[in-house]
C-alpha cells in the first residue's frame, strides 16, 4: 500500500522544488533518525577545552564544554523529530476529530468550538507554549502538551471547512438514507475524501513543530542538558559564535533543512492541487 | 515567605556585587602589562573622562542609600567612588587604613580605639568627624532600618558601646571578640556618611567623601561622577570624570569596549578574549579568589546523611571542571573557602575524584540507586558546565544525576536557598567575614550547616576571633575548617579568575582578588 503510493508519487509528474525539498527532508530525516549509529563518539563525553577548533580527531571541533559536535550533531535529531511527530499526530488527530464532529453537527457544538478555537489560535504557538512551560515547569511531556494544544486548534479549523463542503454533498444523504450511524459517515465517508487538504495541514504542522520544540529548547525550556538536541545545541553554543561556529552552524542547518524541504514540498503540492482544479473547472466548462 | 524573601534578595545583591555575574572566567596568561609596577614608575597623565561598562541591572532596584543593597557591582562602584570606608580591600586581599588613621584592639579584641584622619572634607565643605562615624553606625545597626547586608558585617558592635573620645578618636565596644574587626567595617555597605545625613537619598544630597562627586544619576543605566578636587589622597583622583554604563550582556560589554563606547568593561567572559586581545585591548586576570561551591541543604534527605555528602564531595572532578568550567582560568577548590587568608588550612589534604570510595560510601549510607536532583541555571555561566562535569563524574561511580535547569532571572529567588542541592556563587572574602556570612550571619540557609558540629566550629571560629595570638587563632580556625572538610555541605571545586577587559591605554587597573576593575577603586586608574 505504502510501497505503491510512494511508486505513485515517483511516476507524477514533480517540480525541481518538489525534488530539491524530498532531498532536503529525507537528508535530515535521515540524520535525525539514524545519525546515532554512525556518531564517532557518545554525545556527552568531554574530550578538551571548551570551544577547541576543528581537528581530524574531531572534525566540527568542540562544544562548550569539550563535547564532540559531530556525535552531538548526530544525536541531536531524533528527540526533537519524534517529539514533533507526536505532538503533530496527537494534535491533529484531536483537532480532525473535532472539526469533523463540527462540521457534521453543526450547532451549538459548532458556536462552541469555534469560539475556543478563536480563543486558542489568537496566542502565538510560541508564547502559548513558553506560558505552559514556565507555569508547569519544563519535561519533554509537557513539550509535546505545547504541541498538541498549539496544533489541535489549527486542524480543527482546517478540517471543519474541508468538511463543511462534503456535508452538503448528495453521497453524505445517501448514506444517512442507508441508516448509517454518523461515525460512520464522518469517518470512513467524508474523511478520505479531505485526506489530501489534511495531509497537507499536517506535513506544514510537523515542520512548524520541529520549529518550535528548537526555539523551546534554544531558550531552555525544551530539552535540557545533557541532552543532545539541535535547538539546545544552538542555544548552549551561541556564545562562542564568533570563535568556534561549528555547533552553532551544524544543528542550524539541519533544522534549516527540515524546514525549507517540508515548506517546499508543501508548496509545489499546493501548487499543483491547484492547477489540477482549474483544469477540471475549465475542462467541465467546456 | 518573608525569610526567603529578604534573604534572596540580599543574596542576590551579595552576589552581583561580588563582581560574579554573567561572564565565566579563565584565560591564558593574560596580563598584558602589570599596572601596579605602571602605576609606580610612570608619571599618570590628568583630565579625560573615564568611561566604565559593567553589568546593570532592574531600575527600580538601583538606589543611592549608601548602606543599602541596590545593584551589584554597579551600585558597589557608586559608593566605592562617592564614599569612603574606614578601612578598603587591596588587591591582595588585606584592609588597609582609609578614613581611619589607626584601628587599636584591646587585647581581648573587644574594645576598638579608632583614630580618623584629619583634615578630610565632604564634598560639601565640612569636615569629618568622629560624631559622622557614630551617626554611620548607628543608622546601620538600628533595627528599624532595613538595611540587612550592612548590618550583618557589623552587628558585633554594641550600638549602645559606641563612644566618642575627641574630635577624631572614638572607642567602639563590640558584643563579642573580633580580631577582624578592621575587615568588618571595610567591607562594602559601611560607607561613611556626613551626621544627620538621611533620606530620601537623591543626587544632591549624595554627600560622601570620596575621590569623585555625583554628577548624574539614570537608576540602572548610567552614573556620573565627577573629580573631588579636595580628595584626601594626594594627587587623586587623576581622571577629570567617569561615566558608568550598566551592560548587562556580555557579549555587548565586550562590544561596546571594541567598538570604544566604554574604556574598560568587567566581567569579561572568557570565550571572548581571544576576539578583545585581537582588537588590541587587554585583559587582566584577577588572581582567582572567587568560588562556585555546590551547596547541599545538610538538614534535608537524603544530604542530611553526612556520608551522602562526603561521596558528593568526592564525584567531582575538579581538573576537569577548572579545564571545562572555567576554560582552565582558576585553580582546584578543596571544599574550603578565603583562599588567601592567612588562616586558611592549606594542610588539609587535597580532596581528589574517587568514585569508587564515593560508590562506597553511597552504599553504606543505602543511596546507591537514589535519583540526585542537582538544580543548575544559567544565572552564572559557570553553573550549567559544571553541572555537566559533575554528572559525568556522577556517571563513571555509576550513580545517576538529573540535572534540573531552572530559568536564570529568578535563580536566586526560587531556586537558590529552596533546592536542596544547587548552585551558589561567591567572591573573596576573608577567612571570619567568610564564615559569618555563610553559617552565622545572613546567608546560613545556604547550607543550613546548623547541626552540633557546626555548632562546634563556629565556637571554634568565634574563639579564633577574639584570639590575639595568630598561633592560636589559625589552630583554631584549622580545627573549624576540618569540621567544615567533613561534615559541611560545600562542595568547592575552585576558584576562579575573572577578567576585565580595558583599552590599552587605560592605566592603573591592578588585579584585585575581589573583582572586577581593581574593586571599582577609579581613583588610581589613568587615561594615557
Amino acid at each position: 500500500m505504502l510501497l505503491s503510493r510512494v511508486k505513485l508519487w515517483l511516476s507524477q509528474e514533480k517540480s525541481v522544488s518538489e525534488i530539491i525539498g524530498f532531498v532536503l527532508l529525507i537528508t535530515a530525516i535521515a540524520i535525525g533518525l539514524f545519525g546515532r549509529f554512525v556518531a564517532p563518539y557518545p554525545p556527552d563525553e568531554m574530550f578538551g577545552s571548551p570551544f577547541e577548533a576543528s581537528s581530524s580527531a574531531h572534525i566540527f571541533g568542540l562544544d562548550y564544554v569539550g563535547r564532540d559536535v559531530l556525535s552531538r550533531f548526530l544525536c541531536g535529531g531524533q528527540t526533537s523529530i519524534a517529539i514533533a511527530l507526536v505532538g503533530t499526530v496527537v494534535g491533529e488527530a484531536i483537532g480532525i476529530a473535532t472539526g469533523l464532529i463540527s462540521a457534521f453537527r453543526g450547532g451549538w457544538f459548532d458556536s462552541i468550538l469555534g469560539r475556543f478555537t478563536d480563543l486558542i489560535l489568537a496566542f502565538p504557538a510560541l508564547i502559548m507554549s513558553l506560558l505552559l512551560l514556565a507555569t508547569f515547569g519544563t519535561s519533554m511531556f509537557l513539550v509535546v502538551v505545547a504541541i498538541v494544544i498549539t496544533t489541535a486548534p489549527g486542524a480543527a479549523r482546517v478540517t471543519r471547512s474541508a468538511a463543511q463542503e462534503h456535508v452538503k454533498i448528495p453521497y453524505v444523504e445517501a448514506a444517512r438514507a442507508r441508516g448509517e450511524s454518523d461515525s460512520f459517515i464522518m469517518a470512513i465517508e467524508i474523511l478520505p475524501n479531505i485526506k489530501s487538504v489534511l495531509l497537507v495541514d499536517i506535513g506544514f504542522r510537523v515542520s512548524s513543530s520541529l520549529v518550535l520544540v528548537s526555539a523551546l529548547s534554544f531558550v531552555g525550556l525544551g530539552l535540557q542538558p545533557p541532552a543532545a538536541d539541535w535547538g539546545l545545541m544552538i542555544g548552549e553554543n551561541r556564545l562562542g559564535l564568533t570563535m568556534q561556529p561549528w555547533p552553532v552552524l551544524v544543528p542550524a542547518c539541519a533544522i534549516m533543512f527540515l524546514t525549507i524541504g517540508l515548506n517546499l514540498i508543501i508548496d509545489s503540492r499546493q501548487l499543483s492541487a491547484l492547477k489540477k482544479s482549474v483544469a477540471t473547472e475549465l475542462s467541465s466548462r467546456v | 515567605m518573608d525569610f526567603n524573601t529578604e534573604n534572596t534578595v540580599s543574596r542576590r545583591d551579595l552576589i552581583r556585587r561580588g563582581g560574579i555575574i554573567a561572564a565565566s572566567v579563565a584565560v591564558a596568561g593574560a596580563l598584558d602589562v602589570n599596572p601596579a609596577l605602571g602605576s609606580v614608575s610612570a608619571s599618570p597623565r590628568r583630565g579625560g573622562n573615564l568611561r566604565i561598562g559593567v553589568p546593570g541591572g532592574p531600575a527600580g532596584s538601583d538606589i543611592l542609600d549608601p548602606h543599602a543593597e541596590g545593584v551589584a557591582g554597579f551600585g558597589q562602584a557608586f559608593r566605592q567612588n562617592v564614599y569612603s570606608k574606614l578601612t578598603d580591600m587591596m588587591p591582595d586581599g588585606t584592609f588597609e587604613n582609609q578614613l581611619a588613621e589607626s584601628m587599636r584592639p584591646n587585647p581581648k579584641a573587644t574594645v576598638w580605639k579608632i583614630k580618623l584622619k584629619q583634615g578630610i572634607k565632604f564634598h560639601d565643605g565640612s569636615e569629618l568627624t568622629a560624631d559622622d562615624v557614630i551617626y554611620t553606625f548607628n543608622r546601620i545597626l538600628n533595627p528599624s532600618n532595613v538595611l540587612k547586608q550592612a548590618r550583618g558585617n557589623i552587628d558585633m558592635i554594641d550600638p549602645k558601646g559606641i563612644v566618642k573620645d575627641g574630635k577624631y578618636d572614638l572607642t567602639v565596644n563590640l558584643l563579642k571578640p573580633w580580631s577582624d574587626f578592621r575587615a568588618a567595617v571595610g567591607q562594602r555597605y559601611i560607607s561613611i556618611i556626613k551626621d544627620g545625613a538621611k533620606g530620601p537619598w537623591t543626587v544632591a544630597n549624595a554627600n560622601g567623601t570620596g575621590a569623585f562627586k555625583l554628577e548624574s544619576w539614570t537608576p540602572g543605566t548610567s552614573y556620573k561622577y565627577v573629580a573631588n578636587k579636595n580628595y584626601f589622597e594626594t594627587g587623586k583622583p587623576y581622571v577629570a570624570s567617569v561615566t558608568v554604563i550598566g551592560i548587562s550582556d556580555s557579549v555587548a560589554r565586550v562590544n561596546a569596549l571594541l567598538s570604544k563606547q566604554v574604556d574598560a568593561i568587567s566581567d569579561a567572559p572568557v570565550n571572548q578574549v581571544p576576539m578583545i586581545r585581537s582588537a588590541g585591548a587587554k585583559i587582566i586576570v584577577n588572581p582567582g579568589g572567587s568560588w562556585t561551591p555546590l551547596v547541599m541543604n545538610t538538614n534535608v534527605a537524603p544530604y542530611n546523611d553526612v556520608r551522602v555528602r562526603q561521596a558528593m564531595k568526592l564525584l567531582i572532578d575538579r581538573d576537569k571542571a577548572v579545564k571545562i568550567a572555567l576554560a582552565g582560568y582558576g585553580t582546584v577548590g578543596n571544599d574550603l573557602f578565603a583562599k588567601y587568608d592567612a588562616l586558611y588550612a592549606a594542610d588539609i589534604p587535597q580532596r581528589t575524584f574517587d568514585p569508587k570510595k564515593a560508590r562506597e560510601l553511597l552504599k553504606a549510607a543505602g543511596h546507591l540507586n537514589t535519583n540526585f536532583v542537582l538544580s543548575t541555571s544559567e544565572a552564572e555561566s559557570d553553573f550549567v558546565p559544571l553541572a555537566l562535569v559533575f554528572e559525568q563524574g556522577a556517571k563513571e561511580a555509576g550513580i545517576k544525576i538529573t540535572i534540573k535547569k531552572d530559568p536564570a532571572d529568578t535563580f536566586w529567588d526560587n531556586t537558590w536557598g529552596v533546592a536542596p542541592f544547587t548552585f551558589s556563587s561567591w567572591g573573596y572574602r576573608g577567612f571570619f567575614t567568610q564564615w559569618n556570612q555563610s553559617f552565622v550571619s545572613y546567608n546560613k540557609e545556604e547550607t543550613q550547616w546548623i547541626n552540633p558540629k557546626a555548632v562546634k566550629a563556629s565556637a571554634l571560629v568565634a574563639k579564633a576571633a577574639a584570639t590575639g595570638n595568630f598561633e592560636n587563632s589559625k589552630a583554631l580556625a584549622v580545627a573549624a575548617q576540618q569540621l567544615l572538610w567533613d561534615d559541611g555541605g560545600y562542595i568547592i571545586p575552585y576558584f576562579k579568575k575573572k577578567l576585565d577587559a580595558a583599552q590599552p591605554n587605560v592605566k592603573g587597573i591592578e588585579p584585585h582578588v575581589f573583582p572586577a576593575l581593581s574593586w571599582y577603586r577609579f581613583w588610581n586608574f589613568w587615561l594615557e
